[in-house]
Formats: structure tokens, sequence, C-alpha cells
């Protein structure tokens, strides 16, 4: 799978690549507009992360050139202003998801991998990971061939898990994404925990071969 | 009180004086001129009968007034001087049957033997009082007519005169700051109101682009520190995964994340702040609040059930109101996250939505500050996890909307958001 990221952030940049190439992917890099738009005449991409306010042109701009192309591309677009005109227009333009910074790397995955997925509408869509499968379409998890009722909130927790695997999940990443925005600012997020520790009891029942662990002070992480 | 009552009670007040000590003196002026002149007249009586007694003896048998106004009584013979003296007084008169005021002229002539004699010619006075009289009824009437035609011409000139400064008012009532309806200086041919405009309208314009500026900083350094706060979040996050670092240092760093967190909330909050200010979630539908509530209680569950909490909703109508859906759900998502973190574990929040009004109160052990509540950064001094931005950005919403925000406690803590009228 290869990846391109066009942020004109040096430091953003490199982070993002780091944490991406320890998924395996590979990633390649643009730090403005035109070289941007070099690299996306020149090669073909499984996903394209695009930084709206770049040196010498609108990443706006960059989406329109994708879509002129005829290119298959997941585009994401991650921008400083999360602005709703913004979000409106690059998703009109034909990019699969917007993303606002700051975000936590976990979510970038999770967004990444189900661009990629909705674009590859053809393949497989279950995850499988270890004796563990999961449909994100039908929402449904077996263990074993043996099927796994999961609450709403379960299912995403382990959809999010399951996407991050081998990876430390921040709780604040966790708690915005399975439950919302707006959840990021209760006073503490210990709720989380008593979510997971339901979702474990589950899994471990279901002699499923995942084990969430927690992470000190920093989250949660599935091997 | 307006400003032509104002100049009207004082002129209506020194009119009042002026007119007394003016109707005194024109009293006393009057009063000395017909004296005078009645006193002329006796002077000349008296030379007319003095002549006349010399040729003509009988007249010096007048003993009383009679039909003439004079009367002569003989004088012993003596050394008598020739002065004339005047005295006012009373006497009865037929006519109207009462004591009236007279003036009497005595003086001492010596008739042709040489013989003195006293003579009184008399003169009917005015009679004081009636004038006196007569007088103040002109004046209350001078001073009534004064005090309408003054009145009036008050009103038709104050009108005219400060029409520009009333409506410069008026214009200045209807002026926001920060809504870009701008503030425009009616025309007067008046030099200080025309002076006054145009410094009012420099003055507003001045506000306005400071108020401008001022939010646009907020917005620009915002959205600046998106970036680098993005990238130590993430540094951070992939520094923890990369090594393997006892329990100890992790935690440490899980707190260093926390705080990133919450500054990432805090320039979130702010960011929302200016851009529910600016005027920049445009789009809007008919929110329908109680399945916005099912919807937002539901997403709260997991949270309020971790703390033993229990949600009712009341739902006594149906509320439907015109807004941006994000900032209704925003709204209502701040105020329950407010009463859920801020309730005693095991206690229960009501949520009431009624047909203009929709209300939510949790536990709680004392009053809050009703006015600073809704204020930017305004908190509990133990919470250190909240931003303090929460309500005031519920006010934010609620400004934008007219809608009412209100707190009050009864035993219990009381948020109110009042919808108009529709």
């Amino acid at each position: 799978m290869k990846i391109l990221i066009i942020e004109d952030e040096q430091g953003l940049r490199e982070v993002i690549q780091q944490s991406l190439e320890k998924e395996k992917y590979i990633v390649e890099t643009a730090h403005d507009f035109i070289s941007g738009m070099d690299k996306i005449g020149a090669y073909d991409y499984d996903c394209i992360l695009i930084d709206i306010m770049l040196p010498n042109g609108s990443g706006l701009d960059l989406v329109r050139e994708l879509k002129q192309l005829q290119k298959k591309e997941a585009v994401i677009i991650i921008s400083a202003k999360d602005a709703v005109e913004d979000k409106v227009s690059g998703l009109d333009l034909g990019a699969d998801d917007y993303l606002a910074k700051p975000f936590h790397l976990a979510e970038l995955h999770a967004r990444i991998k189900s661009a990629i997925r909705r674009k590859n509408h053809d393949g497989d869509n279950t995850i499988i990971w270890n004796n563990l499968k999961v449909s994100p379409e039908q929402r449904s998890v077996s263990v074993n061939g043996e099927p796994l009722t999961l609450n709403r909130k379960e299912f995403d927790l382990l959809y999010y898990f399951i996407i991050n695997p081998n990876r430390l999940i921040n709780k604040t990443a966790l708690a915005e994404s399975v439950w919302g925005d707006y959840m990021d600012q209760a006073d503490n997020l210990d709720f989380v925990y008593s979510q997971i520790k339901n979702l474990r009891k589950k899994l471990k029942d279901a002699n499923a071969e995942a084990d969430i662990q927690a992470v000190y002070g920093m989250g949660y992480k599935m091997s | 009180m307006k400003l032509r009552n104002y100049t009207l009670r004082y002129l209506v007040i020194a009119l009042l004086g002026v007119i007394a000590i003016w109707a005194g003196l024109f009293y006393a002026v009057i009063l000395e001129e017909v004296y005078d002149n009645i006193d002329d007249g006796l002077k000349n009586s008296k030379i007319l009968i003095t002549r006349e007694a010399f040729s003509n003896e009988k007249i010096l048998n007048t003993p009383e007034f009679g039909i003439n106004q004079f009367k002569i009584t003989p004088l012993p013979k003596g050394d008598y001087k020739y002065k004339d003296k005047f005295i006012s007084t009373f006497e009865f008169m037929e006519y109207d049957d009462d004591d009236e005021p007279v003036r009497l002229l005595e003086t001492v002539f010596e008739d042709a033997k040489g013989d003195p004699h006293l003579l009184t010619i008399r003169a009917s006075m005015v009679e004081e009082d009636e004038l006196l009289e007569d007088l103040l009824t002109a004046l209350v009437a001078l001073y009534l007519m004064l005090v309408v035609s003054i009145a009036l011409l008050n009103q038709i000139i104050l009108r005219r005169a400060w029409k520009s400064f009333y409506q410069t008012l008026e214009r200045l009532k209807s002026f926001r700051l920060g809504t870009g309806s701008g503030f425009k200086a009616p025309d007067s041919h008046i030099e200080e109101f025309r002076v006054l405009g145009r410094e009012l309208e420099a003055m507003l314009k001045r506000n306005e682009e400071i108020y401008t500026s001022q939010k646009q900083f907020i917005e620009n350094a915002s959205h600046e520190l998106q970036t680098p706060l993005a990238i130590s979040l993430n540094k951070l996050e992939l520094f923890a995964e990369n090594n393997n670092l006892p329990e100890e240092q992790m935690m440490e760093l899980g707190k260093i994340s926390d705080t990133l967190n919450r500054l990432v909330r805090l320039n979130k909050s702010l960011l929302m702040l200016s851009k529910i200010e600016n005027r920049q979630y445009a789009e809007e539908e008919d929110v329908d609040f109680n399945a916005l509530t099912l919807q937002l209680t539901d997403d709260f569950t997991d949270l309020a059930e971790y703390k033993n909490i229990t949600m009712t909703i009341v739902p006594k109508a149906q509320l439907y109101y015109k807004m941006n859906k994000g900032l209704a759900t925003t709204l209502l998502s701040n105020l329950l996250k407010n009463a859920i973190v801020h309730s005693q574990p095991g206690s229960m929040i009501e949520i009431t939505l009624e047909k203009n009004a929709l209300s939510l109160s949790n536990s709680g052990n004392k009053a809050l500050d009703g006015k600073a509540i809704f204020n930017r950064f305004y908190r509990d001094s133990h919470n250190d996890q909240s931003t303090g931005l929460g309500l005031s950005i519920v006010q934010s919403i609620a400004a934008t909307y007219n809608l009412t925000p209100a707190y009050f406690f009864d035993t219990k803590h009381n948020f109110k958001i009042i919808f108009p009228e529709r």
C-alpha cells in the first residue's frame, strides 16, 4: 500500500510518515503544492493525505486535479482550519474524508483504512485478526466462526482496536472516536475503562485471541 | 426627564420670579404716577380757589365739602406757614356705600382782608386694591399666555433643532458591535450635532475594527496553534508507542499527553467561540430537540452510568427551532455534560422539554453565581480538566439565535434555555 502525504509542516510530515511506516505502508511525501502536483501526476497511490493550506497553492486544487485525472486514490484532507465550508467543498470535490488538526495518529489510521476499504469495494471487507473476524458493514463479529454479540459501543471499541492492532491508542482518541467529539470534555475518561472491561470479558469468554491491555496513563493497546 | 420638559421646568420657574418682580416695580411706578397726577390737579384747584376767594368773598363761606370738592375754615389770626400738605385718607362715599381712598390738600391762604383761612381740597383717588386686583389678573393671564407660548415654541424649536440628535440616539440604540450593521450618523445642519455624529461614526468604526481584528486574532492564533499541537501530540504518541518504557515514565508521558489534550480542547473551544461569534455556522434547519435529546442522552449513557447518574427526559411538548444542527448539538451536549460532570454520584438529571423552553436540573449543594457562570473561564476551583468555556459557548450560541439562557438554584441547579415564541 502506497500513501502520499502532502503537508508543508515538516514536523507533522515526519511524524505521520513514521507512524504509517510502522504499519508497513510505503510512504512518500511532498512539502508544497508544486511537488505535490508532480507526484500526483507521475505516480499512483492507494491513499493521499492533503493539507489545505500549502505554500504556492491550495490543497483543494490538488483534490480537483485528482478528479480531473480520474484517479482512483482515496483522498483525506487534513486541515488546521476545520471550517465547515472547507469540509463541504473538499468532500464535494471528491475527497473521501476530512480530518481536522490536531488529530490522534490512531484516528488517522482508522480513517485511512476505512477510506481505502471503501475505495476497494470489490475486495473482501472483513478484517481478520487471529481468530477474530470483523465485518464493519454488517457490524458483526465472530470468533472461530462463532458469532459474538456486542452492543454498539463495544463493537465500535473493538473495531477501533482491530484496525489499530499493536498500537498504543490514546484514551482521548478512543473516547472521541467511539463516544463522539463532544465527549472530549468529560472530566475523566474512567468510564472508557469500564466499557473496555466489559469488552475484554466478552472476548475472553468467547476465547478470542485478542488481549486489550491498559497502558498506564496513556491509553490501551490490543495485541 | 425629557430635555424639553427639563428646559420648560426651569423657564416656568424663572418666569414666575421675573414676572413677580416686574409686577411689583410696575405697580409702584404706576401708583407714583397716579398720585403725582392727582396732586398736580389739587395744586391747580388751590390756585383757582384762592384767586376766586380774593374776588368773591362768598366762597369763603364753604365750611363743608358739599357739592364742591373743597372746604374753607377761618383761622384765628396768627403766623402760618404757607406750605401745602398732602394727606391720603379714607372718606365715606355715598355712591358705593363704603369708605374710599381720597387725597387731601391742606393749605393756608389769606383773603383780601388779610385774614388766614384753612383750605382743604379733596380728590377721589384710584382704588389701590382694585388696581392691584386688576393688575394681578392681567399678570396671571400674561404669565399663562407666556408659559403656553413658550411651551409650544419650545416644543417646536426643540423638536426641529434636536431632530438629528434623536435620530442619532435611535440609530445608536439599534447598533450592535460585531453584527456588521454599522453606524451612519444622520445629516444635520447644526454644527454640534454634525460633529457629534461624525465623532460617533469614527469612534464606532474604530471599535468595530478593533473588535474584528481581535476576533480575527483569536481565530488566527487558534488556527496557528493547531499544527504545533498536532505535531507534539503525535510525536508524543509515537514516542510512547516506539519505546518500551517503564510504568513510571509511561505515567509521566500520560500526564503530558493529558495536558496536551486539554490544550487541544481549550484551543478547539476558543476556535468554536470565535466562529460562533463570526457567524460561520450559516446552515440552518428545523432542529427537533426532542429527538436530539434522546440521541444525546443515549450517547452520554455510558458516562452517566459510570457515575451512577440517571437521566430522565420529561417531554411536555415538542420543541422545534430553526438553527444550525451542529450548534444545537453543541448547546445541548455542553449542558448535558455540564450536568453530568457536576452531579453527585447516584443523583438524577431531569431534562424537561416544553414548547418554548428546554431545562436541565441536576443535584448540587449550593447556588452558583448566576451572573458569572456563563463567563469565559469561570469554573469550579476543583475541576482541573474543564476548559471553563462550555457554558460560555452555550451563551454564545444562545445569543446568536436569540435564545435566553438562565440559571437558578432551588435545592438543585437549574439551567434553562428559553426559546423565542414562534
